[in-house]
């Protein structure tokens, strides 16, 4: 066999093995997107429950002066979360999240307030440490099934550094910077500032249902009793929403990192399989030329022979 | 007598919801018990168990570390970081917590309520 022929029929070997990779890797990511929306969903009910309590405190609470309220003012200091992934071959999953926190960096710089930067994930960490970044905090280990345990763990270090004042080095503000998954196609980085919330009149999310009769009378919130007293009840929901917020993002950016490995994967495959085919055009060319020339070589030497005989 | 809407929820899912006649849980002040025609209430739930006696009698236990209880027009609504159930309680694990650490009052707390709600109180 020639050379050349040999040499193609090697790659062509070495891509067909790539491809059943990236193929499975592809499937594996497929099935796990649907378990990871289905974790998003989940948390569907909790989220209205703790969104309807908060306002019910909130409106109660005629002053709103709490600590978790205040306005942002004139901001010195802010804190980033930004969620990335653990592994890569999720295509441009991780890069995209990070380059919306560095705008978000570059325009609290112009704005004069310095940012903190706290990274989940692999991916955003080795980012960071690369450029010889500081970081105050890194999470990284379960990108693709976080716990809530995590969220909780993030939450607190973040309320540690907002309750913190500014000149001792604590933050005015707290933003996050995750994946939002709208659907397995569809994934949009979204950049939200978790403190401090910003209170309007009826902050219950998913309020805009259908105007009835009974929705009316429920969107006006009747005289709650509170046990303890509302500013206490007050205290012990907001870091609970945080929480909250920060585990709903992650689940988000869990789903999404899966759809983002599944696109990956899946374009990777098609161009494992457009490389065979070329491959292997340029593998029958290479052996059709060594036929051909065998073929000229024997007439050749027929003719030589016959021409010599004479 | 008449029924109202209890709904239970963790941070991951819908645990139970369903009619029932009355809920007793724990909350930050002491025990509380809620019938139909409470008035609207929100309350911060302590470590304890909430016992829901569903419309036919039985009874539903869950044992719950922190959260929230609202009471709005006969709609219960009880939400919590976490929720286990009798059956998802490892009673070895939690009898082993609290004979390990008799200091944490907090675990030993959390253990005695998970033992409690198991059916095996310490």
């Amino acid at each position: 066999m020639g050379a050349q022929l040999r040499v193609y029929r090697r790659r062509i070997r070495s891509v067909n093995a790539t491809k059943k990779i990236t193929r499975a890797m592809e499937l594996i990511a497929s099935s796990r997107i649907v378990k990871a929306q289905a974790r998003v969903v989940a948390t569907e009910p909790y989220a209205r429950a703790l969104y309807r309590a908060i306002s019910i405190a909130a409106s109660n609470n005629s002053s709103l002066d709490h600590p978790l309220l205040r306005s942002a003012g004139d901001a010195k200091r802010a804190a980033v979360l930004l969620i990335s992934a653990d592994r890569g071959l999720a295509g441009a999953f991780s890069p995209s999240v990070i380059k919306q926190s560095e705008q978000l960096v570059e325009r609290n710089q112009e704005r004069g307030v310095e940012t903190d930067i706290y990274v989940s994930g692999r991916k955003g960490v080795a980012y960071y440490t690369f450029r010889d970044r500081q970081m105050m905090k890194t999470w990284t280990g379960s990108s693709d099934a976080p716990e809530y345990v995590r969220a909780e763990e993030m939450a607190n270090e973040l309320l540690k550094a907002y309750l913190t004042p500014s000149e001792e080095g604590g933050v005015d503000e707290i933003y996050l910077v995750f994946t939002h998954f709208i659907n397995r196609v569809n994934q949009v980085v979204e950049v939200s500032r978790l403190l401090p919330l910003e209170v309007v009149d009826n902050p219950v999310k998913g309020a805009n249902v259908e105007y009835t009769e009974d929705s009316a009378r429920k969107a006006v919130l009747p005289l709650y009793e509170f046990e303890p007293e509302p500013q206490q009840v007050l205290d012990s929901l907001l870091p609970h929403y945080l929480a909250f917020e920060i585990w709903e993002a992650l689940l988000q950016s869990a789903a999404s990192e899966h759809a983002a490995r599944q696109r990956a994967m899946k374009s990777a495959t098609d161009n494992a399989s457009d490389l065979v085919k070329s491959l292997t055009r340029r593998a029958n060319q290479a052996r059709q030329a060594e036929i051909t020339q065998e073929i000229s070589e024997i007439v050749g030497g027929a003719d030589a022979l016959s021409s010599a005989g004479k | 007598m008449s029924s109202i809407k209890v709904s239970l929820l963790a941070t991951d899912r819908l645990v139970w919801s369903g009619p029932a006649t009355s809920v007793v849980l724990k909350t930050l002040e002491g025990e509380l018990g809620i019938l139909a025609g409470h008035v609207p209430m929100l309350s911060s739930l302590a470590i304890g168990p909430v016992i829901i006696t569903k419309d036919d009698g039985s009874k539903f236990m869950a044992a719950v570390h922190g959260g929230f209880v609202t009471v709005d027009q006969n709609e219960v609504t009880i939400f919590a970081q976490r929720c286990e159930l009798a059956e998802e309680i490892d009673v070895a694990r939690a009898k082993e917590a609290i004979v390990d650490s008799p200091q944490d009052l907090d675990r030993v707390k959390r253990n005695e309520v998970r033992l409690l709600v198991a059916g095996k109180p310490a």
